[in-house]
């Protein structure tokens, strides 16, 4: 189990610190997809950077920490903040935000697989590993031709496609993936998201997409958190969430864009999220919410169960007890 | 008056790839015509697939790369044979760009404000800081923002969304004729998405801007469209309304599109087509989708399929499109048209 803890997380900047993360738990178990969903500059990556162990300046872990489990010999890694454990990588892999352009432009994709995994080619020894990493290329439906293409001869999708090879060649245990389809068409997004799922239920490991495309996390997730400015607001089953979304920010993302062919005026969500240098005190998406009231302004809502495996942090709901599913 | 704003005629671009003299040509646009007419604003988006010659068009439109066939005519004027100062200077407040990372448009270190002002006076839209104030004030208010809500700020204290406001409020101070914007919504989340949508639409029917919108959003381009141009592998595969093509698509291609949509509510279940590598692809005399459509036959593959002019305002590259979905309505029976499978 991957396990991020009551994480503060804060960018320093010349006008305080930018409080990316304030306060966030989530636990992320074997054999399951998680996606992380809200909108743009609410601290999705930087989560993402948190449980990868990829904090370096100017992101400073203030408090909480991020635990890997194993369950095979129960002990707990904690996450060193500044440095990528040997340890770490190898249970972990991570695919960054605009990862096509992880590619290096002037190196041909073999060296590409080579470079990322120096100790493992070490440790396996020439033939065991191309051998590894031609079954996962073919698995992804890539020829063994693409290990002496340069990146700009791949089509955007190809491109993903082994950068999602990289990721998981060497079969780590959690792959995080930021915004692995954004820059995609549609066509090409289904088959790479198909793909990831695939390659999931293959490794039976476990994947966390992080898209502000709530349609993507409809098809594809089987749990899914929605942040807000820094914070979780809601987390819970996908089916459940789209069935009944519990936080007003979140139902109103779902309904947010337009279906094709629809007719009439959608406007959004109308205001802006608040600024991370200075949040307001409360709940922080209390100045853009429809159902607001006067303890909103003051108090902040602390995440509750709803039942269900269901958390929201929201003060139109009261507390239940865990047992009623 | 008759001319069209914008027309790209015939326009291809060809790239060499690996090197100039050993390099393989890569025809990224084949071909393409499209045209925005003058006194009648629209906007046009184009979609489609990843790699298929849409920025390479659209940087065509702005003289950022140069045609190797065919013409860029705004105003009848060819943009690639624009001399003097004067010329170039009445281009630049014609056209006007918005770009997918607002972040990298503005620099880091300057107040965006001093950004605004400086387009309007490197334009000469301006002669002093007080006409400046006015043009800039009027900008930034069309975007549903205040001048002094943004004065003395930099790139960094806004969001992503309120950054490509403003990149679209710069884009507005010469009070250009025709925005192009490239995937000005690709980064932006569903609801910020909506305040720049709704703000193209605005600026369409009160200010009288066409827009080229360049997306691979279909929800947002069906939203806000007149026209859509649907593009795979440099060519144009089918144009007209917008609600003609995404509503009732008359190419396999755009079919494929408009399945793949992510939709809540309808789980994918079927399987994915594979995609064909992409050089093989371009490289194909015949129609481009013939190794991935499931209606294909051997003519596809002799020859380039010709664009086929409906009633219904539409042009459609496919030479099955009646076997495929049936006979070609007239334009006023498309609204009771069902999607032929
Ligand atoms: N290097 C940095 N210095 C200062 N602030 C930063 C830095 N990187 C990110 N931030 C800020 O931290 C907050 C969270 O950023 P993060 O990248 O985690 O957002 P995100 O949810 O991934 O957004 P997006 O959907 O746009 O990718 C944002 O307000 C952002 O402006
Ligand atoms: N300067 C260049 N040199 C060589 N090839 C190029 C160049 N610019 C673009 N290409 C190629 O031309 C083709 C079309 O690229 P373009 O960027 O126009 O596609 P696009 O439709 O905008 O794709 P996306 O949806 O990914 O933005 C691609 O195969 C690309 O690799
Ligand atoms: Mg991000
Ligand atoms: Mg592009």
């Amino acid at each position: 189990m991957l396990r991020a803890e009551d994480v503060k997380a804060y960018y320093e900047t010349r006008r305080g610190p930018v409080r990316a993360l304030d306060g966030v738990s989530i636990a992320l178990h074997e054999n399951e997809i998680v996606g992380i969903a809200g909108e743009s500059g609410c601290g999705k990556s930087t989560l993402v950077k948190v449980l990868y162990d990829n904090v370096a300046s100017p992101l400073r872990l203030v408090s909480g920490r991020a635990v890997l489990t194993r369950a095979a010999d129960d002990t707990s890694v904690l996450a060193a903040s500044g440095s990528i454990q040997d340890r770490w990588w190898r249970d972990i892999s991570f695919v960054p935000q605009a990862s096509m352009s992880v590619l290096n432009p002037v190196v041909r994709i073999g060296p590409h697989f080579r470079d990322s995994a120096d100790a493992a080619f070490r440790q396996m020894g020439r033939g065991a590993f191309w051998a590894r990493v031609r079954e996962v290329l073919s698995g992804l439906r890539l020829g063994d031709d693409v290990l002496s293409a340069f990146p700009h001869q791949l089509s955007g999708g190809m491109r993903q496609r082994v950068v999602i090879a990289l990721a998981t060649f060497l079969d780590p245990r959690f792959i995080l993936a930021d915004e692995p389809t954004t820059a995609l068409d549609v066509v090409t997004q289904k088959e790479i998201l198909t793909l990831l799922v695939d390659v999931q239920r293959r490794m039976k490991n476990s994947l966390v997409i992080v898209s502000h495309d709530m349609a993507v996390h409809y098809q594809v997730t089987g749990r899914l958190a929605i942040m807000y400015a820094g914070k979780l607001v809601e987390c819970g089953p996908t089916s459940g969430i789209f069935r009944e979304p519990r936080h007003p920010y979140t139902r109103l993302l779902i309904g947010a864009l337009p279906r094709i062919g629809q007719r009439g005026k959608l406007s959004g969500i109308s205001g802006v999220p608040p600024s991370l240098l200075s949040p307001p005190a409360g709940c922080r998406f209390a100045g853009r919410c429809p159902n607001v009231m006067d303890r909103c302004r003051s108090e902040e809502p602390a995440v509750r169960s709803v039942g269900n495996r269901h958390v929201v942090a929201c003060h139109l709901h009261e507390p239940v007890a865990e047992d009623d599913s | 008056m008759s001319e069209p704003l914008l027309d790209l005629q015939h326009v291809s671009r060809t790239f060499r790839i690996g090197g100039l003299i050993l390099g393989t040509p890569l025809v990224a646009v084949d071909d393409v015509s499209l045209r925005v007419p003058a006194g009648r604003p629209m906007i046009l988006s184009i979609v489609g697939e990843s790699g298929s010659g849409k920025t390479t068009l659209a940087r065509m439109i702005l003289r950022l790369v140069a045609p190797t066939g065919g013409r860029v005519l705004l105003r009848g004027q060819d943009v690639t044979r624009l001399s003097g100062h004067r010329q170039l200077l009445a281009y630049r407040r014609t056209v006007q760009p918005v770009f997918q990372n607002p972040f990298e448009s503005f620099s880091a270190h300057r107040t965006v404000d001093c950004y605004l002002f400086e387009t309007a006076q490197g334009l000469r839209i301006a002669r002093t800081r007080n006409e400046a104030r006015s043009v800039v004030a009027r900008a930034v208010a069309s975007v549903g923002m205040t001048l002094e809500g943004v004065a003395g700020k930099y790139p960094h204290q806004f969001s992503g969304g309120e950054l490509q406001r403003i990149s679209v409020a710069r884009a507005l101070i010469p009070g250009p004729a025709l925005l192009v914007a490239d995937e000005p919504v690709g980064m932006i989340d569903a609801s910020l998405r909506m305040n720049i949508v709704n703000a193209f639409v605005d600026l369409k029917q009160d200010v009288g801007v066409s827009i080229i919108y360049i997306t691979h959003d279909l929800s947002t381009a069906s939203y806000i469209s007149d026209a859509v141009a649907i593009m795979f592998r440099g060519t144009i595969v089918e144009y007209g309304p917008a609600a003609a093509v995404l509503e009732s698509p008359r190419h396999p291609y755009t079919q494929l599109l408009l399945e793949s949509v992510p939709r809540i509510g309808a789980k994918w279940d079927d399987e994915v087509p594979a995609a064909g590598e992409e050089r093989r692809e371009y490289e194909l005399s015949g129609c481009r989708f013939a190794d991935r459509c499931p209606h294909v036959t051997p003519e596809c593959r002799a020859e380039r399929p010709a664009d086929l002019a409906l009633p219904d305002g539409r042009r459609v590259a496919c030479i099955h499109h009646e076997r495929i979905f049936g006979p070609v309505p007239h334009a006023d029976e498309l609204h009771r048209l069902e999607r032929s499978d």
